[in-house]
């Protein structure tokens, strides 16, 4: 599974009251603010901007979060994600610090 | 010299306030500098790819339908949201965008087949580390197919024009000659295999100018700078072509296809 998805379960409801059960990518659930999904294939792509860690996808934060050394959090607005070291937030400034070039 | 935040943070306030200019844009949308690269990437249809500092989108939309998929990255949250917008008009479904520094990708090592980067470097903070950072994401024999506006070669018109372009725009940062973009690109790790010489479409220096956000006296500083270019300066380099009390003109444009090596 490419890194940073997370798969759930979702119920299908399908023509003639019958429902089945899928597995679905995280991306495909999620629209934030009714806008655009993530995309699945920029998921499998994305990289940390300052320490080029990966990246997984916080669906309930609405971030996505390095989880390589530097561990910053990205911002999503407007179904957009903003990959800039400058509007990251970093969990523990000092830690963040040492790891980045 | 600005700093890196001071310059990223002149291309933001820019290209902030002129989302619908660019997207209206010929310049941008037509010339012969999107023909070139898309004559260059040929694609197979099987590429990754990413388009950097795409703006509105232009080249992305033309090359969505030729390649797997494209992500299209832009400094300016302003200018992704148009694009996006735009691709929604035009059903583009192969697209996905970020907002991103083009010194600093957010994607992974050797995780492209193509990378695109159209009339945007001249506007970038660090060329080098934009290379840099290409070479990093491309896959081994992945293709680089970039186009910027440049300055010629003799010293004396390369500080010209970017005196001129800065004083239009101070988000411009500086337009290389087309043997110093060889020499960086290929340093950086690139194999060069084919440069035009081309250029952007014909403007009205009225309209480049941009009288609405420049005062008239920098409007009337850089016409002055045009007139003192000698007749086949102006002609051979910039095309100029009079017209009643406007003049049209063209930049020089560069465009490249090199070869991670």
């Amino acid at each position: 599974m490419p890194r940073g998805l997370r798969l759930h379960t979702k119920d299908l409801h399908k023509e003639g009251g019958s429902t089945e059960r899928i597995v679905v990518h995280s991306s495909d659930l999620t629209e934030p603010q009714g806008k655009i999904k993530i995309s699945k294939t920029l998921l499998e792509i994305l990289a940390c901007p300052a320490c080029k860690g990966g990246i997984e996808y916080n669906e309930t934060a609405q971030k996505l979060v390095c989880v390589g050394k530097c561990q910053r959090r990205y911002p999503i607005r407007e179904g957009i994600p903003v990959m800039l070291i400058d509007e990251a937030e970093l969990p523990d400034e000092n830690a963040a610090n040492e790891n980045v070039p | 010299m600005q700093n890196k935040k001071t310059i990223h943070s002149t291309v933001r306030n820019q290209f902030s306030q002129h989302a619908d200019y660019y997207a209206q844009s010929s310049v941008h949308a037509k010339g012969d500098t999107l023909n070139a690269l898309l004559d260059f990437a040929d694609p197979k249809g099987t590429e990754q790819t990413l388009d950097i500092a795409t703006g509105t989108g232009f080249t992305a939309f033309a090359l969505a339908p030729k390649v797997a998929h494209v992500v299209a990255t832009d400094l300016t949250p302003e200018m992704v949201e148009k694009a996006v917008e735009l691709a929604q008009q035009q059903a583009i479904k192969n697209i996905a965008f970020s907002v991103a520094a083009a010194e600093a990708l957010p994607f992974a090592d050797a995780s492209l087949d193509l990378v695109t980067c159209r009339l945007a470097p001249h506007h970038f903070q660090d060329v080098r580390a934009f290379l840099s950072e290409v070479h990093r994401v491309l896959r081994t024999d992945g293709l680089f197919c970039m186009n910027d506006s440049v300055s010629p070669e003799s010293e004396k018109l390369r500080a010209w024009q970017n005196r001129v372009e800065r004083l239009r725009d101070n988000s411009h940062v500086y337009g290389y000659p087309p043997s110093q973009w060889d020499a960086m690109i290929t340093d950086a790790g690139f194999s060069l295999e084919k440069t035009a010489h081309t250029r952007n479409a014909q403007m009205s220096f009225l309209w480049w100018v941009r009288p609405e956000k420049n005062p008239p006296e920098v409007v009337q500083e850089i016409r002055d700078a045009f007139a003192q270019l000698s007749p086949d300066e102006a002609r051979e380099h910039y095309t100029v072509q009079p017209e009643g009390d406007d003049f049209y003109f063209s930049w020089p444009t560069y465009t490249v296809k090199a070869r991670r090596r």
